[in-house]
């Protein structure tokens, strides 16, 4: 695995140092016990004891440490070689989650975007092997710490993570086979969304101020030339415009197209799965003037786009389709 | 040197990593590669391009899967589900054999993305042998561990880290992919001779060897991957050639990646050792 050039730290909290002595890794406990300490001093967040010049009782107790799980070499000592570690474990979960949330960096700007990651990745450390997984809980961590995303609306911030969030559960979700005439499907039969369908209802725009990022791209249907840019952190408030947003993949590229809130409503019936019949009636209650051909036009434009499937989704990398 | 059991006595030569900014051109040009090597935690999704994109590879190539989030070394159990998703990706790709590396990287469910250096003990020795043996019996594929970069070493270790390999490999039956860059970095940073390395390790459990650039610091050299093969890489590449013979090897460019033609003729430049030390070996 390469590692990233060195980067420089950010502000911190202090954390407790373990007191206790170190285990020998002459079981498979004493192993466990090294590997947890470690792990607490490089996830530790970044702070001025890390300096080369910071003179304080954390980098005495943190050098202290150091001296005892690792050997200096001839150019560092053991608390430099633990750094080492230190700082690659916050710079390489900073770029994920920078190349995932793109537009949130530039809304917030890099100072308090990363001073929202490292709260984030504080509550909630990656636990999947995959580092494409490492945003999933952002819009989750949002709701629960709304000042966070302080000056801007906790809706508007929270609209564009999850928003960036769902364009990569739209990419890399599987496609489940599409109905087909064949197997006898009719309108009585139980219809799901693809897991790359994913429904949004947001209170702010934020789908015009997502730039390009890592690997899913998402481009807007029929987007007008010169989209406003994305506001810099500091300007001018942003006035709420809401809309409700679908996210889909076609082939490789994953597209977003803004629905009427009667065809979102309809939508949202295939979410849990439901018949069309099913999803018509409950349609037409909430609905009562919407004329017939409408949803013979949605339905056709649907089905050739391959948005359901028989085939029930599971429950795992939903959280960005909640609708709030 | 032929094919071994622990890469199923393939015919495997110069291969290079498959690496997103490359995906066109290998699609579109379809240049003349040996074989690809997958980084498994890229492929595990079930759809998006990246399946479309191995697809089509498939189609063309053979591909080895080369795994980062097994941690062998971690004191915890293996992650089942993880292992799930590698076998259906072994299976579908036709991986002769899976590497993953000797290190740990998680501890109580919490990962550090990172590949983290194993204290040397015998006590951590057999656990990951015994890890990867699981491994392999699950995956139904020779298994290999791949020495890693390190940047501190333990107070904790009993034994050298070529000790640590060759016990681990022993203990568990499998293979050994030979990171020439990490044993070359490893020996700057901790200060011995990487030939006396090269001598001790088990020759016969080479199944692979990586090679990659390195960035080197005033006090230190980390892998970074992100330019050509130093010159004293090659050299120790050579030697190691000369110990083990022709064995499958591999060029890593994962940042700062330049065209492909250009990542796969540093590539190329393995044949000119190949040929001169690979050739002597009997």
């Amino acid at each position: 695995m390469k590692h990233k050039k060195p980067i420089a730290s950010l502000p911190s909290t202090a954390r407790p140092i373990p007191k206790a002595g170190l285990a020998k890794a002459d079981s498979v406990e004493g192993l466990r016990e090294l590997q947890r300490l470690f792990l607490s001093c490089i996830t530790r967040p970044p702070g001025p004891e890390d300096r080369a010049q910071a003179k304080d009782d954390r980098r005495d107790e943190m050098a202290s440490l150091a001296s005892r799980l690792f050997r200096p070499s001839t150019k560092q000592s053991p608390f430099d070689r633990l750094e080492i570690y230190h700082r690659q474990y916050w710079l390489r979960l900073r770029e994920a989650l920078s190349e995932d949330f793109p537009g949130l960096e530039t809304l917030l700007g890099s100072e308090r975007f990363h001073g929202l990651l490292q709260a984030y990745l504080l509550r909630y450390p990656p636990t999947s092997p995959m580092l494409r997984d490492l945003g999933s809980r952002l819009p989750r961590f949002l709701r629960e710490e709304p000042d966070r995303t302080a000056p801007y609306p906790r809706r508007l911030v929270l609209d564009l993570a999850r928003f960036e969030w769902a364009k990569i559960v739209a990419f890399y979700a599987p496609e489940h086979p599409l109905p087909r005439k064949e197997e006898g499907t009719t309108p009585e039969t139980s219809l799901f969304l693809q897991p790359h369908v994913l429904l949004l209802d947001l209170r702010y725009p934020v789908e015009r101020w997502t730039p390009e990022s890592r690997s899913p791209s998402a481009p807007a249907e029929g987007a007008p030339a010169g989209l406003p840019p994305l506001p810099k952190s500091g300007q001018a408030p942003i006035p709420p415009d809401p809309r409700r947003i679908v996210l889909h993949r076609q082939g490789q590229t994953v597209y977003h197209k803004i629905l009427p809130r009667e065809a979102f409503f309809l939508l949202r019936s295939f979410a849990k799965g439901s018949s069309l019949l099913q999803a018509c009636a409950r349609t037409g209650e909430k609905f009562p003037d919407l004329p017939p051909d409408r949803y013979r036009e949605w339905f056709q434009e649907w089905a050739s786009l391959g948005w359901w499937t028989t085939q029930p989704r599971s429950r795992s990398r939903s959280a960005a389709s909640k609708s709030s | 040197m032929p094919g071994n059991r622990f890469n199923a006595f393939s015919d495997y030569g110069i291969g290079v990593g498959l690496r997103v900014p490359h995906y066109d051109h290998i699609l579109s040009k379809k240049p003349v590669v040996d074989w690809f090597e997958l980084l498994a935690e890229h492929f595990l999704a079930d759809g998006g391009r990246q399946r479309e994109v191995l697809d089509r590879v498939l189609e063309e190539y053979r591909v080895v899967v080369h795994g980062v989030g097994l941690y062998f070394g971690s004191a915890g159990r293996l992650d089942r589900s993880h292992l799930r998703k590698l076998k259906t990706l072994v299976r579908r790709t036709g991986s002769p054999w899976l590497s993953d590396h000797l290190c740990w990287g998680s501890a109580d469910g919490r990962h550090s993305h990172d590949l983290l250096p194993m204290p040397f003990t015998m006590a951590a020795a057999r656990h990951t042998a015994a890890k990867i043996r699981q491994a392999a019996d699950f995956l139904e594929v020779p298994v290999s561990v791949e020495n890693i970069s390190s940047y501190a070493e333990w107070t904790a270790s009993t034994m050298t880290e070529w000790e640590f390999l060759s016990e681990v490999a022993e203990r568990a039956d499998c293979g050994i992919l030979l990171d020439v860059n990490n044993i070359y970095i490893v020996s700057q940073n901790h200060g011995f001779d990487p030939r006396t390395y090269l001598d001790q390790i088990p020759h016969d459990r080479v199944a692979q060897i990586h090679i990659g650039g390195h960035s080197r610091f005033a006090t230190h050299i980390l892998d970074t991957h992100d330019q050509p093969v130093a010159d004293p890489v090659w050299k120790l590449y050579g030697y190691a050639v000369g110990k083990l013979g022709t064995t499958p090897t591999l060029l890593e460019w994962d940042d700062r990646i330049p065209p492909f033609e250009e990542v796969h003729r540093e590539a190329q430049k393995a044949n000119r050792f190949l040929a001169l030390h690979g050739s002597a070996h009997p």
